[in-house]
């Protein structure tokens, strides 16, 4: 009697141990599965990096500033053609990065940055704190890693963005709007428009990786309105 | 033996606790946070005084949803233009008082603007002060045709009852515009223009140069200063100089198969699990229990 009562309450503490190893189980699973999808999909084992791909970059410190985008369009006519962006902060993700120069391809395309761990201001548009977007390119990926705008997705509304100009003036944007957008229904009018102030918007990739055309199909982009300007 | 041990009893009721709180958490955890990266945009206000006999007037902006948002703009005088002001969209509010008068008295002239997200707005004060209105402009901020600028008049100048706007020596680009009134915008060709306001009817003429660039809107504004009339031409948007085309292939893939796992998630999904593993305790103790009392 006494003997059946404990294992009568001894089954019970089975089954919550089986629940408990069942948990470690899936903890286990989930964790091989991470780690064999973490791979870089396109690093051949056997030959190293792929010859097209980016020379992988140290990762962590602040990238020197490089020369233009050799493909950087000339500056707009205006009165702020003489100013450039030339650092940008974003607290919330903990980027400080200087800037390349970012221009347009032949057919128009924006051309980001070459290496994926640099974002680059668009000189085609506004400069910072001047009327107009100012426009801000970068990876969210490399072949194996993240890229430096991995994390912009998670920017949220009232987010704050620094900017710095090539005149040591500053110039601060409050987060308004974080889009995913197709990439075939790029909103230009939204993101290159014309706006009453000075606006930023922050562009990098998003959604599903391509692998037949080596690229992401949709875009990430953030705006923003001056809250603090020079 | 008919009896359920006290202490099985205590042990039960802890168990059903345990669960409760387990699952309310596992359910928190898995529910993630409200909707992050709110996808509402802003709006931009921007304030006149167009009304010439109108002394200086303290304007009130009251948003209807947050009035924690609201603003007062003390002293604006006849000609005076705000810069804009980005606003959350919704609904606003927006008086005219005397200068210095008590923000409880009773408004000279009052009117309502529905702020929709990424529109602009230019509340004016417009006409005599004997029939003073509260002008709600939308300020245009589509990109205007290629090679082209939008531009509108707003005449804010009692001496030029009605003008034309147009280059010097070129086609009109708007008019005749009578005082108190706005056009709509018209798409001009960009570059540096001898603009020339006229009064058909006789009153003042001028001219004075303007520049105009790609993807931007304009308003050229009539105002009598010093007895004067004047033609000011505010830039109500600009856009990019170069408008890129399509969107940014920015990645290089290695990171688009990481299944990215939220860490709350996975500890929602593996409460679930020793959740249902004490369900089941619960439910075999008590099969036991009810077939030992039977």
């Amino acid at each position: 009697m006494n003997q059946r009562s404990t294992r009568a309450r001894a089954r019970p503490l089975a089954f919550a141990a089986l629940a408990v190893l069942t948990a470690l189980h899936l903890v286990a699973a989930l964790t091989f599965l991470f780690l064999l999808t973490t791979v870089p999909p396109d690093l051949d084992l056997q030959t190293g990096p792929r010859s097209s791909a980016p020379a992988p970059q140290p990762a962590g410190s602040l990238p020197a500033p490089g020369p233009a985008d050799p493909q950087g369009a000339p500056a707009p006519p205006g009165s702020a053609q003489s100013l450039r962006a030339t650092e940008l902060e974003i607290p919330a993700l903990d980027i400080h990065q200087y800037l390349l120069e970012l221009g347009v391809d032949p057919t128009g395309v924006l051309q980001p940055p070459v290496r994926p761990d640099v974002a680059g201001w668009f000189s085609g548009a506004a400069a910072p704190g001047e009327p107009g977007p100012t426009v801000i390119a970068g990876h969210v990926d490399s072949t194996s890693g993240p890229g430096v705008f991995y994390d912009l997705k998670d920017l949220v509304r009232g987010d704050r963005v620094v900017l710095r100009r090539s005149d040591g003036q500053t110039a601060t944007y409050r987060v308004t709007s974080v889009l995913t957008v197709d990439k075939d229904q790029f909103p230009t009018q939204q993101v290159y428009g014309p706006t009453p102030g000075p606006e930023l918007r922050l562009i990098t990739c998003g959604g599903t990786f391509d692998r037949a055309t080596g690229h992401y199909l949709r875009n990430v982009v953030v705006s923003g309105v001056l809250a603090d300007g020079p | 033996m008919k009896a359920t041990p006290p202490g099985s009893f205590v042990g039960r009721v802890l168990v059903h606790r345990a669960l409760t709180v387990l699952l309310a958490v596992a359910g928190l955890l898995l529910a993630g946070p409200a909707v992050a990266g709110a996808t509402q945009g802003d709006s931009y206000l921007r304030l006149a005084h167009l009304s010439p006999d109108t002394p200086n007037v303290d304007v009130y902006v009251a948003s209807v949803s947050d009035p924690a948002r609201s603003f007062v703009v003390p002293g604006v005088g006849y000609g005076a233009v705000s810069p804009y002001q980005p606003l959350p969209s919704g609904s606003y509010v927006i008086s005219m008082r005397g200068a210095g008068a008590a923000p409880d008295s009773p408004a000279v002239i009052s009117t309502s603007v529905d702020a929709r997200p990424g529109g602009a707005y230019t509340v004016a004060g417009v006409g005599m002060s004997a029939e003073l209105g509260l002008a709600v402009l939308s300020d245009k901020l589509e990109t205007p045709a290629a090679g082209k600028a939008s531009v509108r008049v707003i005449n804010g100048a009692a001496s030029a009852p009605a003008v034309d706007v147009g280059p010097a020596n070129g086609p009109t680009w708007a008019g005749p515009v009578k005082f108190g009134t706005d056009t709509p915008y018209v798409d001009v060709p960009l570059g540096t223009w001898n603009l020339k306001v006229t009064s058909p009817d006789g009153g003042p003429e001028l001219t004075t140069p303007c520049q105009l660039d790609a993807n931007s809107t304009y308003t050229v504004l009539l105002v009598d200063r010093g007895g004067a009339l004047k033609a000011e031409l505010l830039t109500d948007s600009a856009g990019s100089a170069v408008v890129p085309s399509g969107g940014v292939n920015a990645g290089y893939g290695g990171m688009a198969d990481r299944v990215d796992i939220d860490p709350a998630a996975l500890a929602g999904v593996l409460i679930m699990v020793v959740a249902a593993g004490l369900v089941l305790a619960v439910w075999q103790r008590r099969a036991r229990n009810s077939a030992r009392g039977r």
